[in-house]
C-alpha cells in the first residue's frame, strides 16, 4: 500500500513540515561533538605547563564539565519536555512542581550550615540539593492528592504553592545569613564550575539516565496525555501510575541537573518547543530530540561562560537565555510563516 | 470622646515636634568641610558624639583610632574589637534605617565600594557619610589619621598610625631574601575567588616576600578565577583565607599542584586578611613566616 | 436472551457535594443502541463516566462482560472493549489528524510495540468511515469543531471496541454528518456491537435508537422503546410544558418544540 511506513515518511510531504528525529539526532551529535573537542581545547593559557598538570586540566576539569553541560542539559530538557505533555502547556518548565524552589532552600541550608561532610563521594551542597528538590516535589504530590487522584491543575499550584514558600524562606536565609551571599547568589544563578565534576558525573548521570529512560517508557501515554486526563483514561492509560511514573522521572531529571548546575533557567522550556517546532508533538520524538538539543545548547552556553571574558565566568543562566532565546524566535517566526 | 482628640492631638503635637528637631534641623555653624581618602568632600560635624558604623572594617578602625566611646551603632557582623560587639545593632549588610534613625548619629562611617546603596539611604536621612576604602597599608595609616582627626583623638590615631607602619617596615627589614615564591591567596571556594593587584592582599603577598600568580586585577577587588587557571600557573605556595566549603582533595590535580607536593599549603585566619584594618599587619607577619622561615630562623637564632 | 456486554447495578455517583446520579440500573446487550435523555443536569454525563471506568461510583457497581469494571479489569483491557467519544477535546499541541486516530490503537499495543501494518489499516478505515481520511494530514489544532468530532469519532473507532459510548454524538455538526454518524453506530450495532449515547435531540433518538433511557434528577424515570418513551405526557414531566410530539410521517413519533 502506498502509505506504508506512515507517519514519518507521510509527513515529509505533508504541509506540516517535520523533519525525522534521526536526522535531528545525528545533527545534535555531531555538534555537540565539535563542542565537546572546542571544550576541551579552550581555556587557560597551558603552554609551559608540566605535562602533568596539563592532562589533569584537560581531562579532570574540561572533559568532565563539558560532560556535565550535557548531562544538565539533557536532564533539564528532558524534565521539561515531560511537565509540558503531562501539563499540556508549551509553558511549563522543569520547575514547575518546587523542585528548584527545594533544591534551592536545601542548598542555601547547608551552605549557611557549613555542611562540609560528602555524600557519597558529592560535594553536600549538591547532596543537599538534589535531596532537597526531591522531597519538595514529594511535598506538592502529597498535597495535590485527594481520594487517591492527583488532579493536574491541583498539582501545578500546589507547585507553584510549595515553590513559594522555599523562595520565601530563601530570602529569609539569604538575608539572615549574608555572609555566604557570594556563594549563595552563584549557586542561584546557576554555573557549572566545578573542581569535582567527575564525582558529580559518577552520581547524577545514571540518576539521569534512569529519568530519562522512565520517560521514554512513557512517551506514548504523554502522548495520550495531551488529549486530556480523562481522554488519556478512555484509552486505556492508567492514569495515576503513569502520572506518578512520568513526575518521578521529571522529578528527578530536574534535581540531579539542579544538584550540578544550580538552577539554569530558560534551556527547560525552550527546548522542548524546539524539538516539537522541529519534529512534531509526538513525544517518542520530543524526548530524545529534546535531551540531545539541551546537551547541545548547554554545552555550547558553558563554553561561552567559560570563554567569553576571560578569566570571568558569566552566569550560564543567561548565556542560555542569550544564545537560545533569539534562536527560538527564528525558529517560530518560521514555522508561522510557513 | 474629647479624651481622644485630645490624645490626637498630642499625638499630633509630638509627631510634629520630632519632625523639627530631625538631624536636618540642626543649628549651622557646628560642621565643616573635610575631604576624604579619595578626594570627596564631606561635611561632617566639628564634634560628632553620635557614630554609627555600618561597615565592619570601618567599626574596627574607628576603635583602633581612639574612637570607640563614641560609636553608638555598629552592624551584627561587627565582631571587632570584643567592645563593638555590644554595642546597638543597625542591620547586617541590609541596613535597619529605623534602628539607624534611632539611635540618631551626627555622623556614619562606611565604605563606598561596599555599602554605596545603604550610604545613598543614610544621606536621604540627612546624615553625613565619611566613606573608607583603603586600598594598602598606607591607605590604612591615613584612615587611622583622618578618623582621629574627624572624631577629636588625633594623638590616639597618630600612635595607632605610627605603630602600623613601624610593624610593616619590620617585617620589611626581616624579610630580605633574594626569591621571592609564586603565592596563589583564595579567600572563597564557591565562587573561588583570588587575591588580585590593586587590593590589600595583594600588597601583603608582596611585602611578605612572594610574588602573587594572579597577575590580573579586578578593579581592586578579590578576582574570580577557574581552577584551570591555578593549576595552569601551578604556585609554589597556596594561601587559603576561608573556612573551605568542599574538601580541597576533591578538587582536580590537587595533588599534581607543586605548593601541595612541598607541603606548602597554608590556612590563615581570614579576619587577618580579608579586612583593612591594622589587624592586617598580623596577616603580613604570619605569611611572611609561611613564606620565608629561613629569615626569621636566622633572626631567631 | 443475551448476557449484558455492559451493566450497571443501582450505580450512585457524586463529586464532592450531593449525589449526581442515583440508583442507576442498566444492562446494554449486543445489538442494542441506547439512548440516554433528560434535560441539562440530570445526571447523564456522569453516568457515562461512571459506565466508561473514568469516575466510579459512590455505590453500586458497573459490571463489564460480567466483571467489575473498577476492581476486576484494568485500564487497557477495558480500553479493548469500550471506546469513548468525548464531546469534544482541547488539543494544545499540534498532531495530525491521523497521530489522533492513531492513538485509539493504544489499548491494543505493548509498551514497547510501534505500530504495526495492523493498526495503520484499522486507522485508515476509521478514518473512511467517518469522512475524515483527507483530514489526515491536518493538525487537530486546525480542524473546525465538527471535523475534530468526526476525528474523535474515528479514533474510538479505531480502537475496535465492542462498546461504543458518547456523550452528545451529534452536536457541532451539520445534518448531513449527524445522519452520517448515527448511521455509523446503527451499523456497528447492527454488526454485533453496542452503543450508549447520551442525545438532545430526541427526534434523531427515536429514529436510531433502540432503547431510550430518561433521566431525571439522577433518576432513571422511564426505559423502552423510543415508540413508547418519546410520548407527550412523559417527556413533559421530564423536560416541563413547552414541547409536544406529533406523528412523524415515517410513522415514529415527531418531537417538536412549542412556543407559547
Amino acid at each position: 500500500m502506498d502509505w506504508n511506513g506512515w507517519p514519518k515518511r507521510f509527513i515529509r510531504n505533508a504541509s506540516m513540515r517535520r523533519l525525522g528525529s534521526g536526522r535531528v539526532l545525528a545533527a545534535a551529535a555531531g555538534i555537540w561533538a565539535a563542542v565537546a573537542v572546542v571544550s576541551v581545547m579552550a581555556g587557560a593559557d597551558l603552554s609551559g605547563v608540566s605535562p602533568e598538570i596539563r592532562k589533569e586540566v584537560l581531562w579532570n576539569l574540561r572533559l568532565p564539565r563539558v560532560l556535565l553541560a550535557a548531562l544538565v542539559g539533557a536532564a533539564l530538557s528532558t524534565a521539561g519536555a515531560v511537565f509540558q505533555g503531562l501539563f499540556r502547556n508549551p509553558l511549563a518548565d522543569p520547575f514547575v512542581i518546587g523542585v528548584s524552589g527545594g533544591a534551592a532552600l536545601a542548598a542555601v541550608l547547608s551552605i549557611v550550615l557549613g555542611a562540609s561532610a560528602t555524600v557519597l563521594g558529592l560535594a553536600p551542597v549538591a547532596a543537599a540539593a538534589f535531596v532537597g528538590g526531591l522531597l519538595a516535589a514529594g511535598v506538592v504530590y502529597r498535597l495535590a492528592r485527594v481520594r487517591g487522584r492527583v488532579p493536574l491543575p491541583t498539582l501545578l499550584l500546589a507547585g507553584f504553592a510549595v515553590g513559594a514558600l522555599a523562595s520565601a524562606f530563601l530570602s529569609v536565609l539569604l538575608v539572615a545569613a549574608s555572609r555566604s551571599w557570594s556563594e549563595i547568589v552563584l549557586w542561584l544563578m546557576g554555573s557549572l564550575a566545578h573542581t569535582d565534576a567527575w564525582s558529580r558525573l559518577r552520581i547524577m548521570g545514571p540518576a539521569v539516565v534512569l529519568a530519562m529512560g522512565l520517560a521514554a517508557i512513557y512517551a506514548r501515554d504523554l502522548n495520550m496525555f495531551l488529549l486530556g486526563e480523562e481522554s488519556a483514561r478512555h484509552l486505556g492509560v492508567e492514569v495515576e501510575r503513569a502520572k506518578r511514573m512520568l513526575l518521578v522521572a521529571g522529578a528527578v531529571a530536574t534535581a540531579a541537573a539542579v544538584a550540578v548546575g544550580g538552577i539554569i533557567g530558560f534551556v527547560g522550556l525552550v527546548v522542548p518547543n524546539l524539538a516539537r517546532a522541529l519534529v512534531g508533538p509526538d513525544h517518542r520524538d520530543v524526548l530524545p530530540v529534546s535531551a540531545a538539543a539541551g546537551a547541545v545548547l548547554v554545552s555550547l552556553a558553558d563554553l561561552g561562560a567559560r570563554c567569553a571574558a576571560p578569566p570571568l565566568e558569566l552566569p550560564i543562566g543567561a548565556i542560555t537565555a542569550l544564545a537560545g532565546a533569539p534562536f527560538f524566535l527564528w525558529v517560530l517566526r518560521r514555522k508561522a510563516r510557513s | 470622646m474629647i479624651k481622644m482628640w485630645i490624645a490626637v492631638a498630642a499625638a499630633a503635637a509630638i509627631g510634629a515636634a520630632a519632625f523639627l528637631a530631625g538631624p536636618s534641623f540642626r543649628p549651622a555653624g557646628t560642621t565643616r568641610e573635610i575631604r576624604d581618602l579619595d578626594g570627596r568632600s564631606v561635611v561632617v560635624p566639628v564634634h560628632p558624639r553620635r557614630i554609627v558604623s555600618i561597615v565592619p572594617s570601618c567599626t574596627e578602625l574607628l576603635f583602633a583610632a581612639g574612637a570607640g566611646d563614641q560609636v553608638v551603632g555598629v552592624t551584627t557582623f561587627c565582631e571587632y574589637p570584643a567592645e563593638a560587639v555590644s554595642r546597638p545593632k543597625v542591620g547586617s549588610i541590609f541596613l535597619h534605617i529605623e534602628a539607624l534613625r534611632a539611635l540618631d548619629p551626627d555622623l556614619v562611617v562606611s565604605s563606598h565600594d561596599l555599602a554605596a546603596p545603604s550610604n545613598e539611604k543614610v544621606r536621604g536621612l540627612g546624615v553625613p557619610v565619611l566613606c573608607l576604602d583603603p586600598k594598602n597599608f598606607a591607605d590604612i595609616a591615613s584612615a587611622l589619621r583622618l578618623l582621629g582627626e574627624v572624631t577629636g583623638h588625633r594623638e590616639t590615631a597618630e600612635r595607632a598610625a605610627a605603630a602600623l607602619q613601624k610593624r610593616i617596615s619590620k617585617i620589611a627589614s626581616r624579610v630580605r631574601c633574594p626569591r621571592r615564591p609564586t603565592v596563589y591567596m583564595e579567600a572563597s571556594s564557591q565562587p573561588i575567588i583570588a587575591a588580585a593587584p590593586g587590593m590589600t592582599a595583594d600588597e601583603v603577598i608582596r611585602l611578605a616576600g612572594g610574588a602573587n600568580v594572579i597577575t590580573e586585577s579586578h578593579a581592586g577587588k578579590w578576582r574570580p578565577i577557574s581552577w584551570e587557571t591555578v593549576l595552569a600557573r601551578d604556585p609554589e605556595v597556596i594561601v587559603l583565607v576561608h573556612e573551605y566549603g568542599s574538601s580541597l582533595e576533591a578538587r582536580a590535580g590537587w595533588d599534581r599542584l607543586n605548593a601541595v607536593r612541598e607541603g606548602r599549603v597554608h590556612r590563615f585566619d581570614k579576619s587577618h586578611f580579608l579586612y583593612p584594618t591594622p589587624r592586617l599587619a598580623i596577616g603580613l607577619e604570619r605569611l611572611a613566616e609561611a613564606l620565608h622561615p629561613e629569615c626569621f630562623d636566622a633572626k631567631a637564632r | 436472551m443475551k448476557d449484558a456486554l455492559l451493566k450497571l447495578e443501582s450505580v450512585s455517583c457524586a463529586y464532592d457535594g450531593p449525589t449526581v446520579v442515583e440508583g442507576v440500573s442498566l444492562e446494554v446487550r449486543a445489538g442494542e443502541f441506547v439512548a440516554i435523555a433528560g434535560p441539562n443536569g440530570s445526571g447523564k454525563t456522569t453516568l457515562l463516566r461512571a459506565a466508561s471506568r473514568a469516575m466510579a461510583p459512590r455505590s453500586g457497581r458497573v459490571l463489564l462482560d460480567g466483571r467489575d469494571l473498577y476492581e476486576e479489569t484494568d485500564a487497557k483491557s477495558a480500553a479493548r472493549r469500550l471506546a469513548v467519544v468525548p464531546q469534544d477535546a482541547v488539543v494544545e499541541f499540534d498532531f495530525l489528524a491521523l497521530e489522533i486516530v492513531l492513538m485509539g490503537r493504544y489499548p491494543h499495543l505493548g509498551r514497547f510495540d510501534a505500530e504495526t501494518e495492523r493498526d495503520r489499516e484499522a486507522a485508515r478505515q476509521a478514518m473512511e468511515r467517518t469522512d475524515t481520511w483527507e483530514l489526515r494530514d491536518r493538525p487537530i489544532t486546525e480542524l473546525s469543531g465538527g471535523e475534530r468530532r468526526r476525528v474523535l469519532m474515528a479514533r474510538a473507532l479505531a480502537q475496535e471496541a465492542q462498546i461504543l459510548l458518547l456523550d452528545e454524538p451529534t452536536s457541532h455538526l451539520d445534518i448531513h454528518f449527524q445522519v452520517e454518524i448515527l448511521r455509523l453506530l446503527k451499523n456497528h450495532v447492527d454488526a454485533g456491537g453496542a452503543s450508549v449515547a447520551v442525545m438532545h435531540d430526541l427526534n434523531l433518538a427515536a429514529a436510531f435508537a433502540s432503547r431510550v433511557v430518561l433521566l431525571q434528577e439522577g433518576r432513571v424515570t422511564g426505559e423502552g422503546p423510543p415508540r413508547e418513551m418519546l410520548v407527550e405526557e412523559k417527556l413533559k414531566s421530564v423536560f416541563g410544558p413547552h414541547l409536544e410530539v406529533r406523528a412523524h410521517p415515517d410513522g415514529g413519533p415527531l418531537v417538536l418544540p412549542r412556543i407559547p
